[in-house]
């Protein structure tokens, strides 16, 4: 069988059992066997192929997934993500939009302790939309933020599908966690920047309220110590270097706080009652958040052992609080085994579809009319980010890793393309297949939480400008390689 | 039978539980070597060949069981969209395409083992052990799923003629 009959066979039947609605591990394993036995030798063919399913879980590249699911987990199901909601509540005041601009800060923290996409986007769905609803939000400014901010937790680690990524394509899995983290931030601050635009042009978007004032009607004390603070921390980071700079402005903001304190004790009760919540809850996530990344890129830890330290610490946290009942341990394990026995089960029943791809010569042949056909590496990498963004639209992101991985590596590895930069490029074509119509997984997510009356077709509404936003990371991306690469290469 | 139906709904949700348990052994593993490692410069040798197996007998276990969620990610594209008699019989087309595809993978993992087992082949890493300790759970995930994929069919063809609402998603 010539190796284009082969191909549209694997293919083809794999997409046609996928459009048939089987579980996608099966549609893998169904062309697998047939694979089996019309290329790999039969019943010998049938042996390798379930010693394959063996060694494809049995690997260590994947083991940070559970644990990085299971951090989220803990989060949600001992109630702690949302004590960290409401701390975050309290600190943001006064600004447009208050309300989504609190979805996308508080989404960013949980990013970076939680590698759930979904599990972010239904909780702050949950949490913060009837409250905005309530409150005449537009229902687009209400909705899109939360669904966004969803994305942006593919790319901020801890990432499951980073991590996936990295186990199939062979890419440096602390590369691609790392490397997510600038891109990540870069999105959450555009996001929290349109909204607070668009609400500050039109304030009926988003209608303020007396809950948006301060506690008690307290009024901040003037930030004038504070502000000289930043200035000097500010000039000693263009002295030096930044993270002295920041360092110094930190020391001196505190230490401003602290005196302040001490000649009045009315700002002291103000401060305890406005970032005393924020100390107490989120602090320790932040701190969890760079135990897990700092130990990544400092190069301490691999990044299985950041995730079972960053999933154990959340753990003392959550003892910490008294919130890690023996039902909430439950829940959440069990919430982290369904996920990671979903993702895996994946990898169990596809990883011998790129092996028999290649032993077709598929995936050799494919290599070599792309390599032959004259056009110029640039044009066929941008041919791969399309034909992913194309894939996004229409099935899960394993999947769309499993058929494309196999393909597109090699032409990586051919044009000498950065492999760290296009995982990064690939993420983002993922998190815009979470948000991108007609099957967007977060769409439906947020369908799910939001009230009936809310039609789909506002659903997709909502995450337009998001979407746009995202396309532009990736130009900014492919662009300036450097806002991908620039953080890994310092590892 | 609906007692021995209801004994293996209990069995798969103890799967599940079997896989929650090594999620949390397996990160407890890794803790400990990393703090032994820099507290008392000692390791945990085995640490990464142990969590690998965990990794994979936690997947076997969780299969069956989320199979009886409806909780294996599908793509429901075409599914959700066509008259109701179509996607039910859509349904039925899947459960019997799972079945023939878990009894053979069941039939072939059984051959593995007993090859495994009969050659005395040995892993040779940290631990040695015999092949099979680790083999041994495919065939079992495959003919707990062939159970499953059974009582799906038996359902949906004594239930409503409609299409199910599952699917999970990552």
């Amino acid at each position: 069988m010539h190796w284009t009959e082969a191909l549209l066979l694997l293919i083809g039947g794999v997409s046609i059992l996928l459009m048939l609605g089987a579980p996608v591990a099966f549609a893998f394993i169904a062309v697998n066997v047939v694979g089996a036995f019309l290329f790999l030798g039969g019943e010998a063919g049938m042996l390798q192929l379930a010693r394959n399913m063996v060694n494809s879980v049995t690997n260590f590249a994947f083991t940070p997934i559970p644990m990085f699911l299971l951090m989220g987990d803990l989060l949600f199901h001992t109630g702690l993500a949302i004590k960290a909601i409401d701390a975050v509540s309290l600190v943001i005041r006064r600004v447009p939009a208050r309300l989504s601009v609190i979805a996308l800060v508080a989404g960013t923290i949980f990013s970076a302790v939680s590698g759930s996409t979904i599990a972010t986007t239904a909780m702050l769905g949950a949490l913060l939309l009837p409250e905005m609803l309530r409150r005449g939000y537009d229902r687009k400014l209400a909705m899109g933020p939360i669904m966004a901010i969803g994305g942006v937790d593919m790319l901020i680690p801890p990432s499951g599908l980073a991590v996936l990524l990295g186990g199939l394509s062979g890419i440096s899995i602390s590369g691609l966690l790392i490397g997510g983290l600038v891109p990540g931030l870069i999105l959450s601050v555009v996001f929290i920047a349109y909204i607070v635009i668009v609400a500050w042009l039109d304030p009926a978007l988003a209608p303020a309220s007396e809950a948006d004032a301060l506690p008690g009607g307290m009024e901040p004390p003037a930030p004038i110590v504070a502000a000289v603070a930043l200035g000097l921390g500010a000039l000693a980071g263009f002295l030096v270097v930044w993270w002295i700079g920041v360092g110094v402005w930190l020391i001196a903001l505190a230490l401003s706080v602290l005196l302040r304190c001490l000649l009045k004790r009315s700002y002291a009760r103000w401060y305890w009652r406005v970032w005393g919540p924020t100390l107490v809850y989120v602090a320790p996530l932040v701190f969890i958040m760079f135990m897990v990344i700092g130990s990544m890129v400092l190069g301490w830890a691999t990044p299985t052992e950041s995730a079972a330290v960053g999933a154990a610490a959340t753990l003392v946290y959550a003892a910490a609080f008294r919130a890690l009942t023996w039902k909430a341990l439950k829940n959440a394990l069990l919430s982290t085994a369904g996920v990671t026995g979903m993702i895996m089960f994946i990898i169990l029943g596809a990883t011998t579809f790129a092996q028999i791809l290649a032993f077709t010569g598929a995936t050799n042949g494919i290599a070599t009319i792309v390599t032959e056909s004259g056009f110029s590496p640039t044009l066929i990498l941008i041919g791969m980010l399309v034909i992913l963004i194309i894939l996004g639209l229409f099935i899960d992101q394993a999947s769309i890793m499993m058929l494309t991985v196999p393909l597109f590596m090699p032409l990586v590895k051919k044009f000498g393309f950065d492999e760290v930069w296009f995982g990064i490029m690939y993420l983002v074509c993922m998190q815009l297949g979470l948000l991108s119509p007609p099957f967007g997984l977060l769409l439906f997510t947020m369908k799910g939480v939001a009230p009936p009356e809310i039609s789909m077709s506002e659903v997709i509404r909502a995450a337009l400008p998001y979407m746009i936003f995202g396309l532009l990371l990736l130009a900014l991306i492919f662009v300036v390689p450097r806002v991908a690469t620039w953080l890994p290469s310092r590892v | 039978m609906a007692a021995l139906i209801k004994v293996y709904g209990r069995i798969l949700e103890g799967c599940g539980l079997i896989a929650a348990a090594l999620i949390l052994a397996m990160t407890a593993l890794i803790v400990a070597d990393v703090v032994l490692r820099n507290r008392l410069n000692m390791t945990i040798p085995a640490s990464v060949e142990l969590t690998e197996y965990a990794l994979f007998y936690a997947t076997t276990f969780a299969a069956p069981w989320l199979l009886r969620r409806g909780q294996h990610i599908r793509i429901d594209v075409v599914i959700a969209r066509v008259p109701a008699t179509v996607g039910w019989i859509m349904e039925i087309a899947c459960d019997l395409i799972g079945l023939t595809l878990s009894l053979l993978m069941t039939w072939f993992g059984v051959a593995m083992v007993l090859r495994s087992a009969a050659s005395s082949t040995l892993i040779v890493k940290n631990l040695i052990f015999a092949e099979w300790y680790v083999l041994w759970p495919l065939p079992l995930m495959f003919l707990l799923l062939s159970f499953e994929f059974l009582l799906r069919l038996q359902r949906i063809l004594t239930g409503p003629r409609q299409a199910r609402r599952e699917g999970g998603s990552v």
